[in-house]
């Protein structure tokens, strides 16, 4: 037995020493794949922070341009850092924190069309349907020629696009499908301009623009979704419903800031064809492919937004230029303008004079002035408001199609039932120079899509 | 004490507790290594609305972040720095860009705790959060 026993210890260990060898090589196998797992853990990890840190440093640099694969040339980190390691899954940390997530986009309000490696077009539409009852319930034209009629109307039609072409390069365009007095759709290329923008001092747009008279002209024009009210006062009418003043121009404009801290001042230059004498030789007036004269309108304007009160806007313009009826001497006209503004977000007063000036070359001159106050109140989502306007235009005045003199009050609601959608109400109300006041109520639907 | 007090006075407690529970203003951090300390109203107005996209005192690119839309925050700094419900907020974007002005709009995150993290190391970041978000990585700017 004495024998036995170690024999049997011995024969036991001869039996498990291999095992116990194997066993022992398995663990510190084990343990090398830990290691190295762990060495591959930590090289993922301070991947993916600097991953994380570059790509929201790209994001914020260039936030137009969203990263795109493959990321390594992105990056700049050599092709094969990334190969041959598996994305971790569930990978949690106590020696690197992962960077924070980048922050989403910003919202588009515009429907887009995008290119590959090419400009991105923004999209916009805005419509109106209205009811007219009476004869001053058009926001858009105003004759005496217009039938008395209660009628339902279609509005403008406006699709309004942007595209930026180059950092400083980017294009507007608008489109407007309207209806006029003979029940026919036109299609009007409203609104072209190619701008170049230095910089906030500086931007120079090429095409045809809004004329920068007064501030209702430039801040509200088609789209009456914008607008409070139904439609535009009387002195800003279109020149194709026989507006007094030329509102589009067919040139170049250029703005900027003018460096002056709080008081926030801008200014504006334009030359352009001007318009035409209106229901003549040239069309509507907007002289878009041939000028009846050489001499350019000019237009100057300032703005001034002062940081002390918010909401506040005082402007001005000049513009001289001639007009050359046919058969006629020409007519030097300028157009002095002058605006107070205050829209925040409960109140809206609006401001605006306009003196219309034609000067008949060696002979007598015509004075006419034209303006209009309007005071708005946003309670929720519903907006009374009430405007007073005057448009006093002699019956002589040469070149002016829209003569006499109109003056009345408007009240009006507007209720923004939804973000995007508004129905408003509005009664008007224009006496005239040497005719009985006309009366017009005007239910208007207007969204933009 | 009489009557007329008595009664006002549960009243006027009740006033008190209402104020007082009222949502705080929002709170605008910066990273710890910007060099901004204030900003004025018309400042985080222009940011906010995209009008300026530049840093006062010639600083580089701003990245304003919010919460989402509609988020307490968001509502309140639009009101305070711009005037604006959000539904206004969203007509005022939509019109600069009818009038032709270039903006930048400022970015969303899910939660004030995600801004102040994005912030934290991010010098031309602007974060608009609720004061319980803020916390010792980031700093409180003030508004003027």
């Amino acid at each position: 037995m004495q024998i036995i026993k170690p024999s049997l210890y011995l024969a036991l260990a001869i039996f498990c020493s291999p095992i116990a060898w194997s066993q022992q090589t398995e663990q510190d196998a084990l343990l090398r794949r830990l290691a190295d797992d762990e060495s591959r853990i930590k090289s993922l990890e301070t991947l993916i922070t600097a991953l994380s840190s570059r790509l929201a440093a790209s994001t914020v640099a260039e936030p137009a341009v969203k990263p795109q694969l493959p990321l390594v040339a992105s990056i700049g980190l050599p092709a094969g850092a990334i190969t041959p390691l598996q994305p971790p899954q569930n990978l949690t940390t106590s020696s690197a924190p992962a960077a924070p997530p980048a922050p989403d986009e910003p919202e588009d309000h515009d429907h887009m069309m995008a290119i590959p490696n090419g400009p991105t077009l923004h999209f916009r539409g805005f419509f109106d349907m209205d009811f007219d009852t009476g004869k001053v319930a058009q926001n858009l034209q105003y004759s005496p020629a217009y039938p008395n009629t209660s009628s339902f109307r279609t509005g403008e039609f406006d699709l309004f696009m942007t595209s930026q072409l180059s950092s400083k390069l980017s294009f507007l365009g608008e489109m407007v499908l309207g209806n006029d007095i003979t029940n026919t759709f036109n299609v009007d290329l409203e609104r072209y301009q190619l701008t170049w923008k230095q910089n906030k001092y500086f931007q120079l747009s090429a095409g045809r623009f809004h004329t920068a008279i007064g501030y209702y002209n430039t801040a509200y024009h088609h789209g009456t979704w914008f607008s409070t009210a139904t439609g535009r006062p009387l002195m800003y009418y279109f020149e194709d419903s026989g507006g007094p003043l030329p509102v589009h121009e067919l040139g170049m404009t250029a703005t900027g800031e003018v460096p002056s801290g709080k008081f926030g001042l801008h200014w504006i230059a334009e030359v352009g064809n001007g318009r035409a004498d209106a229901g003549q030789f040239f069309g509507d007036g907007v002289q878009t492919v041939v000028s009846d004269r050489n001499r350019k309108d000019v237009n100057l304007a300032f703005y001034t937004k002062p940081e002390w009160i918010n909401g506040l806007q005082i402007g001005g313009s000049y513009l001289n230029g001639d007009m050359a009826p046919l058969g006629m001497a020409k007519v030097e006209q300028s157009i002095s303008s002058f605006y107070v503004v205050y829209i925040n977000g409960k109140w809206e007063f609006l401001n605006e004079a306009v003196l219309m000036h034609h000067q008949l070359d060696g002979g007598r001159s015509w004075n006419s002035p034209m303006g209009y106050t309007q005071l708005g109140y946003h309670l929720n989502k519903y907006t009374p408001y009430f405007r007073f306007q005057e448009v006093n235009i002699a019956d002589s005045d040469p070149v002016s199609s829209f003569t006499g003199r109109y003056e009345g009050p408007s009240f009006g609601l507007r209720y923004d039932m939804f973000d995007y959608a508004a129905i408003k109400l509005q009664y008007n109300r224009v006496d005239l120079r040497n005719a009985p006041p006309e009366n017009g109520f005007e239910t208007q639907l207007a969204f933009t899509f | 004490m009489s009557p007329i007090v008595r009664l006002a006075r549960p009243i006027f407690i009740l006033l008190a507790f209402g104020l007082a529970a009222q949502s705080p203003g929002p709170v605008i951090v910066a990273s710890k290594s910007s060099t901004l300390s204030s900003l004025t109203k018309a400042q985080l107005k222009k940011m906010l609305t995209g009008a300026d996209t530049k840093l006062p005192n010639g600083g580089g690119k701003a990245l304003v972040i919010t919460t989402a839309p509609g988020s307490p925050e968001r509502v309140s700094a639009l009101k305070l720095f711009c005037g604006m419900t959000e539904q206004q907020f969203n007509a005022d974007q939509i019109h600069a860009s009818f009038v032709g002005e270039e903006r930048a709009r400022a970015r969303t995150m899910p939660s004030g705790k995600a801004i102040v993290a994005a912030v934290e190391n991010d010098a031309s970041a602007i974060g608009i959060v609720s004061d319980a978000d803020v916390t010792d990585a980031v700093k409180v700017l003030s508004v003027e």
